[in-house]
């Protein structure tokens, strides 16, 4: 599905807005606006990078498709064929989200356009083995350890 | 067709086109058969009195006043064991110098089984080619086309995906064959020694193409027979389907019918899923698998033959010659097999779609990095790892000449991964990973 072109009105109404407030924390919808427009500037990224080269752009506009490229990966990738994935609770889509929220709220510093793809690709792999672990288990929480060790040795 | 005692003979036509005769007769019943002028032609629309038939060969030199005699019934096909092993035109006659069949006589083009009475598709059908087994899986009672180019060799594929599959019988709908082409499909069944569990109805390019109409309800009515009395596997090959709508299309056109789309008959869906739906697994075991080819015009999905196939068959095969390993392959993202989820991980190891999905995925990323070479850019190492991983997965898995077992293109897969990426950058799920990674 593509996540610009599909939109739900719903989530504009006060009443479904409330209503989520409610039942699953105050602001949800403004959190899901945020992460979609992450993927609206990390699409505005790749285009400048494919127009002008990967050398032809600054570190900031490699991190913005990066982080975009996480929240597709994590957040709207989900694998059907999973028994574990496929699944996902509203608790657990909610601390998935803060998570890659707060990941892409950080600023990174990178020598290069390869260092900053791969310690992301290093990232998203971490991230979605999570999703295929049972939600705080014990290979969740230990993915979570590695995902902090990776965030200290570069997020600010 | 020697006419009958006190058989009615009309002799007035009162319309004749390039392949219909109109002429007024009482008690006649559509699909039936007839003789026109000594050839054979078929009730298709009455209107009052008035009968329109379609004359297979053409209705070159036939006279006005030509002798006109109704059959009483619509064609049939003699079904017994006796079919394995024979080639038939497209009347169910013999065309390989043996003898008739002896047989319970059955009309073709009946209605095709309950949907009630059937069962979900769950039998793999395993190919040896990876294109198809790892990124598209069959899975019997499936139906799906080859989308092809008519300068691809999607005969050859047909004939190999027959000869490999583990199924009880073969049959072949041959339509607009070339002479050619008919050759080469015999000679591959004689070859391998398999002729016994084929049958084919052809009808090559020196017959009238109307006769060609016939050829799937013959070829899907011997498949009844086996799948449904038998209880066998059947795989039925259609090949063209283009010259089988185009044939549909001179009846329809010279009928005064309004054209739909592409000068298609309007009921060109109907007619293709008359034929489609046949595809089937019954409880008992038997099932009827069909594959046909669907020839594009220069590339053209939209135009309404694979337009309408597509909303029919349960996913599709595309043929792509891929200039970077000069091999022909089954294009990863245009093709696409919607009961493949049915089988894979169930009857195949359990790594197959995480592997079949980081291999399409790579794949894509070095779609992205030739683009990015097209465009005169720098590669990063990244790039030019992702290239090479290509080359080598469309030469040894996406390749229509490989002939491999499941559980090999899955250890190709790993191969290929191992040797071009690290195991975050396949991003699989880690328990396959420590499983399954080579190196």
């Amino acid at each position: 599905m593509n996540p610009i072109d599909s939109y739900s009105k719903y989530l504009e109404y006060p009443e479904i807005q409330a209503y989520l407030d409610e039942t699953v924390e105050q602001g949800w919808t403004d959190k899901v606006s945020l992460a979609k427009n992450i993927i609206r500037q990390g699409r505005d990224a790749a285009e400048q990078i494919n127009i002008l080269g990967d050398d032809g752009v600054p570190m900031a506009y490699h991190e913005t498709f990066w982080k975009s490229e996480l929240v597709d990966f994590v957040i709207l990738q989900q694998d059907a064929f999973d028994p574990i994935d496929s699944l996902c609770p509203m608790e657990r889509q909610q601390f998935m989200l803060d998570l890659v929220l707060d990941i892409c709220a950080k600023e990174f510093s990178f020598e290069n356009f390869e260092e900053c793809r791969n310690y992301f690709k290093e990232m998203i792999n971490l991230l979605r083995q999570m999703n295929y672990s049972e939600f705080h288990g014990d290979s969740f929480e230990k993915y979570v350890k590695e995902l902090n060790n990776l965030l200290e040795s570069n997020g600010k | 067709m020697a006419n009958k005692v006190y058989q009615r003979v009309y002799t007035q036509l009162e319309a004749i086109t390039k392949a219909t005769v109109a002429l007024r007769a009482t008690g006649v019943s559509n699909d039936e058969l007839a003789t026109v002028h000594g050839r054979l032609a078929q009730v298709v629309k009455t209107k009052g009195d008035t009968v329109t038939l379609q004359v297979f060969s053409g209705t070159e030199g036939i006279p006005t006043n030509a002798e006109v005699a109704f059959l009483g019934a619509p064609p049939t096909l003699k079904v017994s064991d006796q079919l394995s092993g024979r080639f038939f035109d497209a009347y169910g006659h013999p065309i390989d110098g043996g003898p008739e069949v002896e047989g319970e006589e059955r009309q073709i083009g009946g209605p095709s089984v309950n949907p009630y009475k059937r069962r979900q598709p769950s039998q793999l059908i395993p190919t040896g080619i990876a294109g198809i087994d790892l990124n598209n899986t069959i899975v019997s009672g499936q139906k799906i086309p080859f989308f092809a180019d008519p300068d691809q060799p999607y005969n050859a594929v047909m004939a190999d995906v027959a000869l490999r599959a583990d199924v009880d019988k073969i049959i072949l709908g041959g339509m607009g064959l070339s002479n050619d082409d008919y050759l080469a499909f015999r000679h591959a069944f004689e070859g391998a020694g398999a002729l016994e569990k084929i049958i084919s109805f052809v009808n090559t390019t020196e017959e009238p193409p109307v006769e060609r109409l016939l050829i799937p309800d013959m070829a899907l009515t011997a498949a009844e027979y086996f799948a449904v009395d038998k209880n066998e596997k059947v795989l039925v090959l259609l090949t063209d389907m283009t010259l089988y709508a185009d044939a549909l299309s001179i009846v329809s056109n010279r009928m005064d019918q309004i054209p739909s789309k592409d000068s298609m008959p309007g009921s060109l869906y109907s007619d293709l899923a008359k034929i489609y739906e046949k595809a089937v697994q019954l409880p008992s075991g038997g099932s009827i698998t069909i594959i046909a080819v669907t020839t594009l015009n220069d590339g053209d999905i939209t135009h309404a033959i694979p337009d309408n196939t597509g909303y029919i068959t349960e996913g599709q095969l595309f043929l792509r010659a891929d200039a970077d390993s000069g091999k022909v392959i089954i294009d990863p993202f245009r093709s696409l097999s919607r009961l493949k989820q049915l089988v894979q991980g169930k009857q195949t190891r359990d790594d197959h779609s995480q592997v079949m999905n980081a291999g399409v995925r790579l794949y894509a990323d070095a779609q992205n990095a030739k683009t990015k070479l097209e465009n005169g850019f720098d590669l990063s190492d990244y790039d030019h790892r992702c290239l090479d991983y290509a080359k080598e997965y469309a030469t040894r898995l996406l390749s229509i000449d490989v002939n491999i077992k499941i559980d090999e293109m899955l250890d190709t897969a790993w191969e290929l991964f191992a040797k071009y990426f690290t195991k975050a950058e396949t991003g699989i799920k880690q328990t396959f990973i420590d499983k399954y990674w080579k190196g």
